[in-house]
């Protein structure tokens, strides 16, 4: 899968339901956390400080932000440039969705629903990834893999 | 035997409950199961009195009518053809009671392809059996009894087979009562085919009564009073032994008992009525055993509107007179009747609790004023009551009557099986939906299919197509109590029963929400699933009610921190996903990967 198809799947398109990106940011968490400990904190500390930065401090501007509030919270674990890409994108449509799906919402349910996310973000990066995840996971490291292999073969 | 297992292996719970119609609100599964079930019994028939015709096998029917609009309603594309193909393939093979080589498993595959029942072309079968399986789709596509018929009649036209139709109906508004006169009329129907008076009787229910295909006219269903007062087989609806409280009540009321029976009030001996009989008495003549009513010596008198409600039904023995008195629970005019209060006496420590003050009349207690006349409460509602109780004298824990409706017709065979399903599922996990999410997704093994018990005690109302369940809530908290009920109607709607209205009474009215609770009014539940926006939603949402129950397994259970149990209710159906992503992961990739085995993966 090329660069270009990554993308296709990480980023935002209004067709695709809000439970897509948080099941694909739950992949790269399940990857990202289990190293940091066991903890919701852990695996999912910056996507709660993006969307805590939405809802808190930028909601009736947040178009003009959601790029840079994302970018700004790609994990330091992810070290490869087209992972950050990848995570920055999902995690980019993770906020645009949110806005979309709590913007006519009273701002305590807006604030339990983004508790709701973490939560389930957690849960299923440590226990349970659905079938979505997983196959994304593969998709996105087979990709990096085959790449690094054929930059290594070609210098 | 019944083909339920069939179903759910090519259909399985939670998928069933993806909808199937836009006019009304009805699941894929017990679309198909209906279809499937009425093309079965229609090529039955049919066969019976035609030798020639090449039709299929009574099996392989089933297989065909259920299959005949999955590929259309699950919106599968070319693309995506073959793997659905291959998942039938599979799970036809999979089936325990019915082996079914690759061989046959390939060719029935090939019915998912194309919708036969529109296209009426296809090779392998004569025309005549998809005219039977296009009659069928028809029937039960739509709830209109005028275009129900003009389909039959076109059918006549088209095959030749001078099928008659037969219509019963009694339009009264007491459930439990109509679901005791559907049954005994079915019944009667089904006897008269056993001792061969009729050739064949096909009976659909449909919401507006029952509708019965035969060979010859059946005409008028004539039966006794008897038979509805020993509707539960066992003894009268009163009670043997609740028999003899009342007829020594009356005995005390006329001075001839010495001793003072059992809950005995003064105020049921007064003399009600244009008969003048009192409350023991009218009770005992109605639905005491036969017996000690034969002793009142007096004949049973109904409201005269009620003839009226009765179409192709006569009840022998019964004189209909119009009275002076109104019944305040249906508003006929009654010659007979018990005082108000016996009915919340009846029914079980129902009290007037509040002081109740109607502004319509001249300034009263609505309380005082019901208790004098004239008001009465009508022979009908009685029963009413009386059925009411007996069919919770063993419930313990909140009573909570479990109303699945159907706007939709269903062949009268499907409404009993989807009825045995129901009673089968509460009485197996009923209480039992606060856990694990491991053993929250078990629950959607089709094994419980296989163990279905044989008389299972069945409430399917077969004039107004709606089966009923019963179950009694138990917890030791509100909150508990809530979730269950809640989590056992998304166990209910995953295996595709539903619309669902949960109460403690009946209800007498048909709806196209998902699910009817009695706590409450929640946004994601109070949504319909032939929207067609929404639609897709349904299996997510079923799953998210139950998965209230392992949410509330780890807050009050486990003791861990989450952040919201009912909560999720809140919220539109839209968020359904990402919600039970949260509720409870394993049902979502549950969920996910049954779509994807049987739709192809995204990517």
């Amino acid at each position: 899968m090329s660069s270009v198809d990554l993308r296709r799947l990480c980023e935002y398109d209004p067709s695709r339901d809000i439970s897509y990106y948080t099941e694909r940011l739950a992949a790269f968490m399940r990857v990202v956390g289990s190293s940091r400990g066991e903890s919701t904190h852990a695996y999912t500390k910056e996507i709660r400080r993006a969307l805590e930065a939405l809802v808190y401090s930028v909601w009736d501007k947040s178009s003009d932000f959601l790029k840079d509030i994302a970018r700004s919270q790609i994990p330091d674990e992810l070290r490869a440039g087209e992972l950050r890409e990848c995570y920055a994108l999902l995690l980019e449509g993770l906020l645009r969705r949110f806005s979309e799906v709590s913007t006519d919402m009273p701002i305590g349910s807006r604030i339990l629903l983004m508790n709701m996310i973490l939560s389930s973000i957690a849960e299923m990066a440590r226990y349970s990834l659905p079938p979505g995840g997983e196959e994304f996971l593969d998709h996105v490291f087979s990709s990096i893999s085959k790449k690094k292999r054929e930059g290594g073969e070609s210098s | 035997m019944t083909m339920l297992e069939h179903a759910y292996k090519l259909l399985p719970p939670p998928l069933a409950a993806l909808p199937a119609k836009y006019w009304t609100s009805i699941s894929l599964l017990v679309h198909s199961y209906s279809v499937g079930v009425l093309f079965q019994e229609l090529v039955e028939a049919y066969s019976e009195s035609h030798s020639s015709g090449n039709l299929p096998e009574p099996d392989y029917a089933f297989i065909i009518g259920f299959l005949h609009d999955m590929g259309q309603k699950l919106g599968i594309t070319k693309k995506r053809l073959e793997n659905a193909q291959r998942w039938v393939i599979h799970r036809l093979q999979d089936i325990k009671s019915v082996k079914i080589n690759e061989r046959e498993a390939v060719k029935l595959s090939k019915y998912m392809r194309t919708n036969v029942a529109e296209t009426l072309s296809d090779p392998s079968y004569s025309r005549t059996a998809w005219r039977l399986l296009q009659l069928a789709d028809r029937v039960q596509g739509t709830s209109n009894i005028g275009d129900i018929i003009g389909s039959i009649n076109e059918f006549k036209m088209k095959t030749g087979w001078n099928v008659v139709i037969n219509y019963y109906h009694i339009a009264t508004p007491h459930p439990l009562i109509r679901y005791m006169i559907s049954r005994i009329v079915h019944k009667t129907i089904m006897s008269a085919v056993r001792d061969g008076l009729v050739e064949f009787a096909l009976p659909i229910s449909l919401a507006q009564g029952l509708l019965v295909l035969s060979e010859s006219p059946i005409g008028k269903i004539e039966f006794d009073w008897d038979e509805i007062r020993y509707i539960l087989r066992t003894d009268a609806l009163l009670g043997d032994a609740e028999s003899e409280r009342y007829y020594q009540s009356i005995k005390y009321c006329k001075g001839i008992g010495k001793k003072k029976p059992n809950k005995f009030k003064g105020k049921n001996c007064d003399p009600l009525g244009d008969f003048k009989m009192s409350t023991y008495e009218v009770v005992l003549l109605y639905y005491g055993s036969k017996e000690k009513a034969a002793e009142i010596g007096k004949e049973i008198i109904l409201p005269k509107d009620v003839v009226d409600q009765l179409i192709n039904i006569e009840i022998e023995g019964v004189r209909y007179v119009s009275g002076s008195y109104t019944c305040p629970f249906c508003g006929v005019r009654t010659p007979v009747g018990v005082h108000v209060s016996e009915i919340g006496d009846i029914i079980g420590g129902i009290r007037a609790a509040k002081e109740k003050w109607t502004r319509r009349f001249p300034p009263v207690n609505l309380n005082v004023m019901l208790r004098n006349p004239p008001y009465l409460a009508c022979p009908l509602c009685l029963g009413e009551a009386l059925l009411y109780s007996r069919l919770f004298a063993k419930v313990k824990g909140e009573r909570v009557l479990v109303g699945n409706t159907y706007s939709a017709p269903l062949p009268v065979s499907a409404a009993y099986d989807l009825g045995a399903l129901l009673q089968h599922l509460i009485d197996k996990f009923g209480n039992r939906l606060i856990k694990s999410e491991k053993a929250l997704s078990e629950m959607f093994n089709v094994a419980h299919v296989e163990g279905l018990p044989e008389s299972s005690t069945v409430a399917v109302d077969y004039f107004t197509a709606t089966i009923y369940g019963i179950v009694g809530l138990k917890g030791e908290k509100n909150i508990e109590v809530t979730v269950n009920g809640v989590a056992l109607a998304g166990l209910l709607t995953s295996w595709g029963l539903y619309p669902l209205v949960m109460k403690p009474d009946p209800s007498p009215s048909h709806t196209d929400k998902l699910l009817t609770f009695y706590k409450g009014q929640y946004p994601l539940f109070d949504f319909s699933p032939s929207d067609k926006q929404l639609e897709q939603l349904t299996p997510y949402v079923a799953s998210l009610m139950m998965g209230m129950g392992h949410l509330y397994f780890r807050k009050f259970v486990i003791g861990e921190s989450v952040p919201a149990t009912t909560e999720v209710l809140n919220y539109p159906p839209c968020n359904a996903p990402l919600l039970l992503q949260y509720a409870s992961p394993q049902l979502y990739s549950h969920i996910e990967s049954l779509r994807m085995e049987l739709e192809g993966g995204e990517m």
